[in-house]
């Protein structure tokens, strides 16, 4: 009984963070747009001119989701006992964000990032044609239009090949860090 | 969290039940044109007015509900069904083919899924029937989308695969036919369970951003992606602000099936 109850936690908290990884890799870049617009904004970085242009705010509505797991990242990490203790030691909370939370995580978050340029490009398909502006995702759409498929095809072609170099890139920045590879 | 979940299932049931009784709630063909009334505002023949077409609003949002809440789940079925053949088999078996399926899951994970639905959808002719557009395009949705709640799948059924239980099974001489479906499947059902719901509002914005590239489902059938396609023209949808209602159904559907997923996530 004891051990049967003890599997079932265990299941169901391999369930949860398969999950949630899964999710985390769903919308990686277009979250961090947001996540470094947002943080600007909060800062008062931003200039008076700049105001939410409709390409920032598409994003924004694609990524909303994305932006509740970095949040859950951050929280997670916050409670980890090194954390704790670097805020008990009294170290700088720029400091603290950087080497002790920022670090650490750097591995997972560049992984995330380097899946999620395929679905970058996806989500940049209705956003360019909503908002009418030139790119990739934009030709894509005329060419399908047109049925124009050579074209089509190549442009996944390239899609495919940015992904596997952020990949790659992802994981030789990953081992500069030092830390562990980026979680498969 | 329990509160929350408990109130989007209501209002799921709700749409649900709202968008089965359509013959009931609005007498209209969702094709039939009011040449009379082209563009008109809401009245009480027509509670949502009409399109540029003097189609029927309410009739054609009540068709593509129902069309939605009833394709996006099938897709979800089908993406769940294969995902727990790869990814169960995968798991289970280990080895070569656990290898096997899951670089074949890389692989699928690192095409870019709108672009494949633009290909496979552009090679339909134009003249294709619009039932036929409809069956393909959630068909597709289905076919592509298995491959993210695979590794997941997977996953689990590695851990289930060293378990006590399927030790006890084994040697107790089970036949695997026996093993996968009373010792293996029943143990991934709530997995299954939530994969199944993570894929439905995935699959619904799915049909959405094709409906919106009018890529999706082909007119006159209403989709809910063809529906917000009209929202496009912003400084008509501000004249007649009426015309969001298709959206703002959009919105609470896939929200709800949203807090339906996380809510059971965050226990």
């Amino acid at each position: 009984m004891a051990t049967c109850l003890f599997r079932s936690q265990l299941a169901f908290r391999l369930q949860c963070f398969l999950e949630a990884r899964k999710r985390a890799g769903q919308r990686g870049i277009a979250s961090q747009k947001i996540l470094i617009y947002l943080d600007r904004f909060l800062a008062g970085e931003l200039q008076p001119g700049e105001t939410i242009t409709r390409e920032v705010a598409g994003h924004w509505i694609q990524s909303l989701e994305s932006l509740s797991i970095g949040t859950r990242i951050n929280r997670l990490s916050v409670l980890r006992p090194h954390v704790c203790c670097a805020l008990a030691r009294g170290v700088s909370r720029a400091r603290l964000v950087i080497w002790h939370i920022l670090a650490p995580s750097a591995a997972p978050l560049l992984a995330l990032a380097g899946i999620s340029t395929t679905l970058a490009f996806g989500a940049a398909i209705p956003v360019e044609v909503v908002c009418d502006s030139p790119g990739i995702g934009q030709l894509a759409w005329q060419a399908a239009l047109q049925r124009d498929f050579p074209l089509l095809v190549n442009l996944s072609l390239i899609v495919c090949v940015l992904t596997a170099g952020s990949n790659v890139l992802a994981e030789a920045a990953a081992g500069r860090i030092g830390t562990e590879k980026p979680g498969r | 969290m329990r509160n929350s979940r408990r109130a989007a299932v209501i209002l799921l049931a709700a749409v649900y039940a709202a968008s089965l009784g359509a013959s009931c709630l609005s007498q209209f063909d969702y094709a039939r044109q009011f040449r009379d009334c082209v563009t008109a505002a809401p009245s009480r023949l027509h509670p949502l007015g009409t399109d540029e077409l003097g189609r029927d609003a309410l009739a054609r949002l009540i068709h593509a509900t129902w069309v939605s809440l009833l394709l996006a789940p099938a897709a979800a079925l089908l993406a769940t069904a294969i995902a727990a053949a790869v990814g169960g088999a995968a798991g289970y078996r280990g080895g070569v083919w656990e290898t096997l399926a899951m670089k074949t899951t890389d692989v699928v994970l690192s095409l870019p899924w709108l672009f494949l639905l633009l290909i496979a959808r552009g090679w339909m002719p134009l003249s294709a029937p619009p039932w036929q557009t409809l069956v393909t395009t959630f068909l597709l949705l289905g076919v592509f989308g298995w491959a993210a709640p695979a590794r997941v799948i997977c996953g689990a059924a590695r851990a289930l695969r060293a378990s006590d239980a399927v030790l006890q099974a084994k040697a107790y001489g089970c036949p695997p036919w026996r093993l996968a479906l009373v010792h293996v499947l029943p143990n991934l059902r709530s997995i299954l369970l939530a994969q199944f719901l993570i894929l439905i509002p995935v699959f619904i914005l799915a049909e959405g951003n094709l409906g919106v590239l009018g890529l999706g489902v082909g007119e006159p059938l209403p989709s809910w992606g063809n529906l917000l396609r009209d929202l496009v023209n912003v400084p008509e949808v501000v004249d007649r602000p009426w015309m969001l209602a298709p959206l703002v159904v959009f919105a609470v559907v896939t929200g709800c099936f949203y807090l339906l997923t996380s809510a059971g996530e965050n226990v």
